[in-house]
């Protein structure tokens, strides 16, 4: 399998007027196209660190971030950011929403927009391209952010506990739709949570880290589950198994964390 | 007072509770236009009769008739709509100058954070100043004429647009700028595609209270230095003891900056209607 991203040495500390905060050090990850990549670990571990360094807007203090070979920055294009919540602009339609970032890179030519509007009629938004993100529910906002991030045709998107603000239910449904629309687009994705279920639902391969510096602690291949969706995936014998090899893992990160206290 | 749109076939979209709801509710509106009217009307007829009467003086207390024959009078004369005119054109360009320069003063601001932090004390210590201090040096340096007042106005209004401007840039929201960030934006992208539109309501705002402000500042600056204007007019009434033209003079005011307010109360609806903001 081709090497999408590497993250070699990987450390990053952040100052502050009071302290500085070594969020990750000698941290290792390779990944692969056309993987879903999940990385879990304790709250605060600096999930959120790697993503950065991945998309290029921070830039590590020792070590190599390589995107597709290449020294990982915004303008590359390569890597899609989806965050958090939505972030939709309420004074923007749906449509226009989606076109944000084309806007911004100067990339809106007709084909794009043409392309655009194909993703919008895929995935069940098309008729709501002129409605504002009010008028939109959260698991709908929610898929119109992945297609605004989809549109830049990114070959790596990143995605950062992208449901964690929606309601159980939703988050479901979404989990299952972005699955499908990533497998169907053929995308590489790092995807990072808290969330273990969620992880073993999505991803084909989970690192666990370790607490704050963190480094790789253990990495789980899900490969026997790929045939399977994310809804399927919970039904199987084998996702309580990896559910609790995972737990495992992350309680053991958080006994040692309890000896040493953070700083 | 907003009534339903829907009113012409009320009966085919609301069930008959909803239709009784919409109607109490229109009665309601209704006498509460009704009183608003009504407490004016019944405020002005007791002032007449009580000046009638003699139970108050209307050498100092003026009264409604008294008022309109005032008023009458300086309609004929034309100087009613000279000294409206200057009045109005003296707030009116002080209202535009403090918005654009405020705004403007803002987004550098917003820019640069080295001289926002050089600068912050200053434009606080200014704000909290009370601007009619600055009269005499005003007065010296402007001239006792229009700029002089205009300078006034400014005074007052200037470093709360800057102010309330500045403190709606900081607070976008720290995630709405991270996603500018992940899609790559320059400074200037993230001025024009989220900073402005997501401040449009902080700025109509800035504008609603800016239009008392330039009031104060133009009628202050009048006190001051004019030689026209209704400020003059007052000031003028109450030297020479006209108390008839003070009260029309303020009555006047009053209409001239209630209206001012409405027009920007109008255009804050539009603008909300036409970016879908609540």
């Amino acid at each position: 399998m081709k090497t999408i991203l590497q993250m070699q040495k990987v450390c990053l500390t952040y100052h502050t007027q009071k302290n500085e905060t070594t969020a990750i050090k000698d941290l290792n990850i390779e990944g692969y196209e056309g993987e879903l990549l999940g990385i879990v670990g304790p709250s605060g571990c600096g999930k959120t660190t790697i993503l950065s360094l991945l998309s290029g807007i921070l830039t590590p203090s020792q070590g190599e971030v390589l995107i597709e070979g290449e020294r990982a920055n915004t303008h590359s294009g390569l890597t899609g950011y989806m965050l958090q919540k939505d972030e939709l602009l309420a004074w923007r339609t749906i449509m226009s929403n989606v076109l944000l970032g084309l806007e911004i890179k100067k990339r809106k030519t007709p084909q794009k927009v043409e392309y655009a509007q194909q993703l919008l009629k895929k995935y069940n938004l098309y008729e709501f391209k002129d409605f504002y993100p009010n008028q939109l529910s959260g698991g709908m906002k929610q898929r119109v952010a992945l297609i605004r991030t989809l549109v830049l045709e990114p070959k790596l998107l990143l995605l950062d506990e992208p449901f964690s603000a929606l309601d159980f239910q939703t988050r479901l449904n979404v989990v299952e739709d972005v699955y499908s629309i990533l497998r169907s687009e053929g995308k590489s994705a790092v995807f990072v949570t808290h969330d273990i279920s969620e992880a073993i639902s999505l991803c084909d391969r989970v690192i666990i880290l370790t607490n704050r510096p963190s480094t790789v602690k253990e990495v789980v291949d899900l490969s026997p589950l790929k045939d399977y969706t994310p809804l399927q995936r919970r039904e199987l014998p084998m996702f309580s198994e990896y559910f609790d090899k995972i737990w495992s893992n992350l309680q053991t990160t958080k006994e040692k964390s309890n000896e040493i206290p953070a700083t | 007072m907003k009534y339903p749109q829907r009113k012409k076939n009320l009966s085919q979209t609301y069930s008959a509770e909803h239709i009784t709801y919409l109607k109490r509710q229109r009665k309601k509106s209704i006498v509460i236009t009704l009183s608003r009217v009504g407490l004016l009307l019944i405020f002005l007829l007791l002032w007449e009769l009580l000046a009638r009467f003699n139970v108050i003086d209307s050498f100092i207390s003026s009264s409604p008739s008294r008022m309109a024959a005032c008023f009458v009078e300086l309609v004929k004369g034309g100087e009613l709509a000279k000294h409206v005119g200057i009045t109005l054109w003296e707030t009116v360009a002080s209202f535009f100058i403090a918005t654009t320069l405020g705004t403007l003063i803002a987004v550098l601001l917003w820019w640069f954070e080295s001289v926002r932090r050089v600068l912050e004390p200053y434009i606080v210590i200014l704000n909290a100043l009370p601007k009619i201090a600055l009269g005499p040096i005003i007065i010296i340096w402007m001239g006792t004429d229009q700029p002089a007042i205009i300078t006034m106005a400014l005074a007052i209004s200037l470093f709360v647009t800057i102010l309330n401007t500045l403190s709606g840039f900081l607070s976008v929201e720290k995630s709405k700028l991270m996603l500018m960030q992940t899609l790559g934006a320059s400074k200037w992208q993230t001025l024009t595609k989220l900073v402005l539109p997501s401040n449009i309501p902080n700025i109509i705002d800035a504008l609603k209270i800016n239009v008392g402000m330039c009031w104060v500042g133009t009628i202050m600056g009048e006190y001051l230095v004019s030689h026209a204007g209704l400020g003059y007019l007052i000031i003028y009434g109450g030297q020479v003891f006209k108390l008839d033209l003070v009260m029309t003079s303020t009555l006047i005011l009053c209409c001239l900056a209630g209206g001012m307010y409405y027009l920007v109360a109008l255009l804050q609806k539009f603008v909300s209607k036409k970016l879908n903001i609540e």
